[in-house]
């Protein structure tokens, strides 16, 4: 299923989450930390999606968890913490999720995948989503897959950390959906590579053809 | 049994007339005023409206006896009510004034014929219910049942200066005097029991009994009556404007048939947690609302201020205007007049104003200003409505929110009226103390004679097809 040719591997599904209700989390082990400066009265943190912002990729239309510029004060920075429950990644886990922000014209979120040893606190930065000297954060959801695992299989600490700096001008919202975390026993991708896929625009575009063609 | 209302009852000085003429009920009026003062006051007059006395005292009881004779020709009783009725100094300013209060002498229960057990009956509906004068014995010549005290110092400088009482019988008061029938006619409802013998500011009920009218006073969000109710719940509902509702059929059906459909509201339809009919003050500028109004647009807040909030003092920024446009725009009050803040949501191109209040008053302030060139609809909502939006409103983006709403009049309820089809109760917010749920709400529309203050345009009538009280009054047992 992830990354084709399923018929040769025996994938291990190590975590998954539509984020149907965010309210379970925690008591699922996920942990969801706002550390923000400065901070707000009214802070939401992260929250349930708003079907009026857009729907889910899957699911009710709310079904996914989303953050904001909002979650620091006028001209703060944002730095919103969502943590998965502590897991055993092998050489070849596989962190997949979906992504996406609401219009290109507020630029300025960001979102980071960390993996730390099991309660070290010492993070690393695995992927960059909407890093301002490359890609813009997609404006449809967009697959990401990224590698967490080390040479050998280990405790960790997974992050994804959503970032603005100084909301007074930058940043909007992100959604997150359908995400999983796969040890894939065979078919090895690159180590420690990383692989952004637009999957639906991809799939949009192979429609098209294929209805031309039997359309002739 | 019997127990002493909370209410003075001060010595008659003189005894009064009794007025029966065609009445199914006796209303004897006992004058408790010293000579040349209030009904004696020997001052000249001219005739005025009908009022044919020479003095003022004799215009004054003349009123009286025309209240008297319209309550006495609406009520059955074999029991005379007397009522002991003076002029005193009440409290005033020069732009607001006390213009009379009045109330039971004494409160009964378990009488013989009381309708509901266990509960406060005022004396004068006690009487008609048991047939017989259940406190004869007291001074069997006026033993007053209804005090009433009147504000002799009315339009005099320092107290609603130059707003007298127009003594004339046939409401034609004018702009600039008040109309005593209307007055006394109000507060003669009070003493026939338009009233609860509870304390609203500590939920405490007379001798921990209820009043008659606590079985009809409901707390719409509690789906309870106060006579259901521990005395905390009664201190929050009695400020739980919007939410405090007669619960009586009889007046519920009278008011659906009298007072006008639709009403002024902020709907919000979504998000779950904050849906609901918010209570608006309305604009004098821009256009008036309507129906359905400015229906199912998202609510989007200005945040020019460095706390988050947004005056809108000033021409919108690029990320305001891209907030608001097309959207009902939610800015703060104060620093510049409301007719600035539209003015300048206008021009981003919001449809329509809501502006959070900077108190909790409800029903919210009216929004004062004059601009011609406003064209979209503006309401007021109170500061603790406003930051409930706020919360919902956290989860926006830069350009849209979840927070959807309608601006306009809501034709399913009436004015005065809850959704649910209750006449609302008064329960201002902070809660005040003799006026607090014994009226209707002031959002009645047209005017009732027993909303907290007296409109211009009420008749001198107190039954239907003009006005409720006689039929609340029927509700709670009289006949
Ligand atoms: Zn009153």
């Amino acid at each position: 299923m992830l990354l084709g040719s399923a018929g040769l591997r025996a994938d291990v599904v190590l975590l998954s989450e539509n984020f149907d209700d965010i309210s379970t989390l925690t008591g699922n082990g996920w942990t969801l930390s706002n550390q923000s400066t400065p901070a707000v009265g009214v802070n939401p943190g992260w929250f349930q999606g708003e079907p009026n912002t857009f729907a889910a990729r899957s699911g009710a239309a709310n079904s996914y968890i989303s953050a904001n510029y909002l979650n620091a004060s006028v001209g703060g920075n944002v730095r919103n913490w969502l943590i998965l429950p502590q897991l055993t990644v092998g050489p070849n886990t596989v962190l997949t999720f979906y992504t996406s922000t609401d219009t290109s014209l507020f630029p300025g979120d960001v979102l980071t995948v960390q993996v730390a040893a099991a309660g070290s606190g010492t993070y690393n930065t695995l992927l960059t989503i909407g890093d301002p000297n490359s890609a813009a954060y997609p404006t449809g959801w967009t697959k990401y897959s990224v590698n967490v695992g080390g040479a050998v299989p280990a405790n960790v600490d997974i992050a994804l950390v959503y970032s603005v700096q100084d909301t007074s001008i930058n940043g909007n919202v992100i959604g997150i959906d359908d995400l999983s975390v796969v040890n894939v026993t065979s078919a090895v991708p690159e180590p420690g590579a990383w692989l952004t896929l637009s999957v639906m625009l991809t799939g949009v575009a192979l429609r098209k053809r294929r209805q031309q063609k039997e359309g002739v | 049994m019997r127990n002493k209302a909370p209410l003075a009852c001060v010595a008659l000085l003189c005894a009064g007339s009794a007025v029966t003429a065609n009445a199914a009920a006796t209303i004897v009026i006992a004058v408790a005023d010293g000579p040349n003062v209030g009904f004696n006051d020997p001052t000249p007059v001219s005739p005025v409206g009908g009022n044919s006395g020479r003095t003022l005292g004799e215009q004054r009881l003349k009123v009286f006896q025309e209240a008297a004779r319209i309550w006495g020709q609406a009520l059955t009783s074999r029991v005379p009510i007397i009522v002991s009725a003076g002029w005193q100094a009440q409290s005033c300013t020069a732009n607001s004034a006390v213009l009379g209060s009045a109330g039971a002498v004494a409160v009964f229960r378990d009488f013989a014929g009381a309708p509901v057990r266990g509960t406060w009956y005022p004396v004068a509906l006690a009487n008609a219910l048991a047939g017989v004068d259940l406190m004869p014995s007291l001074n069997p010549a006026n033993a007053p049942d209804i005090t009433a005290r009147f504000n002799v110092n009315l339009g005099k400088p320092g107290c609603l200066t130059g707003m007298p009482f127009y003594l004339g019988l046939d409401s034609n008061e004018g702009s600039s005097a008040v109309d005593l029938l209307a007055v006394l006619l109000h507060e003669l409802g009070h003493g026939l029991g338009f009233q609860t013998f509870t304390n609203p500011q500590t939920g405490a009920p007379l001798n921990n009994l209820p009043s008659v009218w606590d079985h009809y006073l409901t707390d719409a969000s509690l789906n309870r009556t106060w006579a259901q109710m521990t005395n905390a719940q009664r201190v929050a509902s009695a400020t739980r404007t919007t939410q405090l509702v007669w619960g009586g059929t009889q007046v519920n059906d009278a008011a659906r048939s009298i007072l006008t459909a639709g009403a002024p509201a902020l709907t919000v339809s979504a998000p779950a947690n904050v849906v609901g009919s918010y209570q608006v003050g309305t604009a004098t500028f821009g256009p008036a609302l309507f129906s359905p109004g400015i229906a199912n647009r998202q609510i989007m807040p200005v945040v020019d201020q460095p706390n988050g909030t947004g005056l809108a003092c000033t021409a919108l920024s690029a990320a305001n205007v891209a907030a608001v446009s097309g959207k009902i725009a939610l800015v703060d009050k104060g620093t510049c007049a409301n007719t600035v803040k539209a003015a300048n949501v206008q021009a981003a191109g919001a449809v329509a104003m809501i502006v959070v209040d900077t108190l909790d008053t409800l029903p919210p302030a009216t929004l004062t200003g004059t601009d011609a060139s406003i064209r979209i609809p503006s309401v007021n909502i109170a500061l603790s409505d406003g930051n409930k939006l706020k919360t919902a409103l956290a989860s926006r983006t830069r350009t849209s929110s979840n927070v959807v709403a309608t601006v306009g009049i809501d034709l399913t309820r009436r004015r005065g009226m809850d959704t649910a089809g209750r006449i609302l109760m008064y329960a201002p917010n902070p809660v005040q103390p003799g006026s607090s749920v014994s009226h209707f709400d002031v959002t009645a529309t047209p005017n009732l004679l027993m909303e907290p203050a007296i409109n211009r345009d009420l008749g001198s009538s107190v039954t239907l097809p003009q006005d409720l009280t006689y039929t609340l009054l029927r509700e709670i047992g009289w006949r």
